[in-house]
């Protein structure tokens, strides 16, 4: 690739200014966190640091969300006529978004100190952890981004949950499509590279020598990955659903006036959109059911770790759609109905409520593939649950403004502070530990009152919250 | 024709944004009035489209549609005021008469046989979808899902922009046949098009930098064309003092 600094650099500037500001806010209160974190003793050390890497984990999402927003708005179309090779567009986007989620680094030294404030230094080793761990984490993040961008550019994607897990799987299946002993020999030269590796390490000739093959390794993803990128680029086609529905060949399922009123009308209109929004899924779903059953033992793990997740998808599927309306500004043709909006909130509840009943029977078949027999309180224990947690996250997205991200954040570390004040005094993974044990005994104790009670509390809640996020949302002009 | 019942009443209205502020704007529009917002790009126009129709909420000042404010207001009060703007504001997935249906059941006023006639009229096909609905087309529909419910106070923002001259007669002479005889409606939109503007409106308000500047008759409008004056008229407002 002919690096071209006249063409590199505006594409690096667009992209730093997109996200600098909140990098900068980001990269402060990790540092901050990691000089509070070295000032205080025991489990509350991990705190800072805890708060902080969550700040920049949502920070990392940043740049991705950006392209989603890019795609959907058209901005992509601009970028072709730029006077600017489109590997090199690409390359200052990728090295952009690289800077612009720097502030990771600090966080996990953040995170790390604590640790040792916890642990003492013997156990967290030396201060070459604090460094080393660090580095590793934060090249690892950016080149896992790296590969997100560019897949999601070439192929734009609508969803990327399944993205990370099928790159972390892909290894495992190619492997299981070799015989036997071609995976012996596989696991064999692994271990043996690794003991290799960790030998050479030992040694400063070695260690450089690692550090250069990991660094063209570095340089090869990023590579890859522009090119990946500016083929997406080149590809390009505005999509006014970028975010929702897939324009394909229209439902025969059409939407007609009922004259039973708006609440029903709601509700239709949002499962009249899901019948496009779930076809690659429902395909999904089946094929994943045919493997889970026949198919090999690892692609069978596969199947049935994403099974729940597509499960779920369906009635969050709905959730999903607000957040689309949200970005795109048709939320506002909801939010300006004449219709107060607890109605236009309960009417999606309802919508949400339809859709998790298929996604119930889908997680209690794969229950029975298991050797569980499926109950009637099983089955409606699930749909109880898909139905809270669609319903909470459709509700706390509508309401959510980046502004109470703060907010958020002091919540998230008033918890674990709170569980401490109150004596505990074994420590935050201990705390944890009970916390989830806890939930365990009342899970088995409690029966199919714990998913209903939740749902029911998440319905209480979340109908005034969605019914505010309806009336405040604006929607971001320009 | 227009009637002393006033459709809406808006006093000392003020938007601030970190940049710009709009207002404080004073003005009212009666009954059978059809009024046209001019104003140089970015002088506050959509800002102030919005602010009446409720859907800005970080306001000052009193707004009052058919008497009472359409923030306060019951949500049903919604259905006097109808508004659109380059697209229809729902998924693009739907197909127009998808949309159209759904807004049947929210919009207890919404007359089936006035949005065909619509629909006809604009020669619309309402089997697109609406996400591939070109500009004009768009335009159409989302007038339509804005008229179908014979809203008090119709408001449009830039309503003819960028459409091709056959659309624009089109929508043009619809608006006129739709409030010539309505007494009880009236119209506001937002135009860059002065032909439209002195075709279709009783009065002009010029805004500028976010103020109401100046308050134009429909005689004058017609008779500043007529004398080949009308875009130097609204431009010399619109430029303000040098």
């Amino acid at each position: 690739m002919i690096v071209d600094l006249h063409g590199l650099l505006p594409s690096l500037r667009r992209e730093l200014r997109r996200g600098a500001r909140l990098s900068l806010i980001v990269g402060v209160v990790a540092v901050a966190a990691a000089v509070l974190a070295a000032r205080l003793q025991g489990g509350v050390a991990l705190v800072p640091g805890g708060v902080a890497l969550m700040a920049a984990v949502l920070l990392w999402f940043g740049p991705i969300a950006q392209l989603g927003s890019d795609r959907l708005h058209g901005f992509l179309e601009f970028d072709r006529t730029l006077p600017i090779a489109l590997r090199v567009l690409a390359a200052g986007r990728l090295l952009g978004a690289a800077v612009r989620v720097l502030p990771l680094l600090p966080a996990v030294v953040a995170l790390l100190i604590g640790f040792r404030q916890l642990l003492g230094p013997a156990e967290m080793g030396d201060t070459m952890t604090l460094v080393v761990v660090p580095l590793v984490v934060q090249v690892a993040a950016t080149v896992f981004l790296w590969l997100l961008l560019a897949l999601n550019a070439r192929w734009s994607f609508r969803r990327l949950w399944w993205l990370p897990t099928t790159i972390g799987f892909l290894p495992q299946l190619a492997l299981m499509l070799l015989p036997r002993s071609a995976q012996q020999l596989v696991a064999q030269w692994a271990a043996t590279g690794v003991e290799a590796l960790s030998a050479a390490a030992s040694k400063p000739l070695g260690a450089v020598l690692i550090a250069v093959i990991t660094g063209m390794l570095i340089l090869a993803v990023f590579s890859g990955a522009a090119i990946l990128f500016a083929s997406g680029l080149l590809r390009y086609q505005y999509d006014p659903t970028a975010l929702g529905a897939v324009m394909g060949r229209a439902s025969r399922i059409e939407l007609r006036a009922i004259g039973r009123g708006p609440l029903l009308a709601v509700a239709r209109l949002r499962l009249r959109l899901a019948t496009e929004q779930f076809r690659r899924e429902l395909a999904a779903l089946v094929v994943l059911f045919l493997v889970a059953a026949f198919g090999p033992q690892g692609a069978r793990d596969f199947a049935r770790s994403y099974i729940p997740v597509l499960a779920a998808l369906l009635p969050a599927g709905i959730a999903l759609q607000l957040f689309a309306g949200r970005a795109t500004g048709e939320l506002e043709g909801m939010q300006q109905l004449p219709l107060p909006a607890t109605t236009v909130g309960l009417g999606h509840l309802l919508a949400i409520a339809t859709m998790a009943m298929p996604g119930a029977v889908a997680l209690q078949l794969l229950r029975a593939m298991s050797g569980a027999a499926p109950t009637v309180l099983s089955v409606t224990g699930s749909w109880a649950w898909f139905v809270a947690i669609a319903w909470a996250g459709a509700a706390v997205g509508l309401w959510f403004q980046p502004r109470y991200l703060l907010l958020l954040l002091a919540v998230v570390a008033a918890v674990p502070l709170i569980a401490m004040g109150v004596g505990v005094e074994a420590g935050l993974f201990d705390t944890l530990v009970r916390l989830l044990d806890g939930f365990r005994v009342l899970r088995a104790s409690a029966g199919p009152a714990l998913p209903f009670g939740v749902a029911l509390l998440c319905v209480l809640l979340g109908v005034p919250l969605f019914a505010h996020g309806l009336t405040r949302y604006t929607p971001r002009r320009g | 024709m227009s009637s002393d019942v006033p459709i809406l009443e808006v006093q000392d209205l003020t938007v601030r944004y970190p940049r710009f502020t709009l207002g404080p704007v004073s003005f009212t529009v009666r009954g059978g009035e059809t009024v046209a917002l001019l104003g140089a790009n970015a002088a506050g126009k959509t800002t102030l489209l919005r602010a009446i129709t409720g859907r800005l909420r970080d306001r000052e000042g009193r707004v009052a549609l058919a008497g009472r404010d359409p923030l306060s207001a019951p949500p049903i009060w919604r259905a006097r005021v109808g508004f659109a703007a380059e697209k229809p504001p729902v998924d693009a997935a739907l197909r127009v008469r998808e949309w159209f249906a759904f807004l049947a059941d929210c919009y207890p006023t919404w007359d089936v046989e006035y949005q065909r006639e619509l629909t006809d009229r604009l020669a619309l096909d309402d089997g697109d979808r609406i996400g591939a609905l070109s500009r004009g087309t768009a335009v159409k529909a989302a007038y339509i899902g804005a008229e179908s419910y014979r809203p008090d106070l119709l408001v449009l923002d830039e309503p003819t922009n960028g459409l091709d001259p056959v659309v624009r007669v089109e929508i043009l002479e619809l608006l006129r046949s739709c409030f010539a005889a309505a007494p009880n409606r009236a119209l506001i939109f937002s135009s860059h098009l002065l032909d439209d503007v002195e075709a279709l409106c009783d009065r002009a308000l010029l805004l500028r930098d976010g103020q109401l500047v100046q308050e134009v008759s429909g005689e004058t409008l017609t008779e500043a064309r007529a004398s080949g004056q009308l875009t130097t008229l609204v431009a010399n407002v619109l430029r303000g003092p040098v």
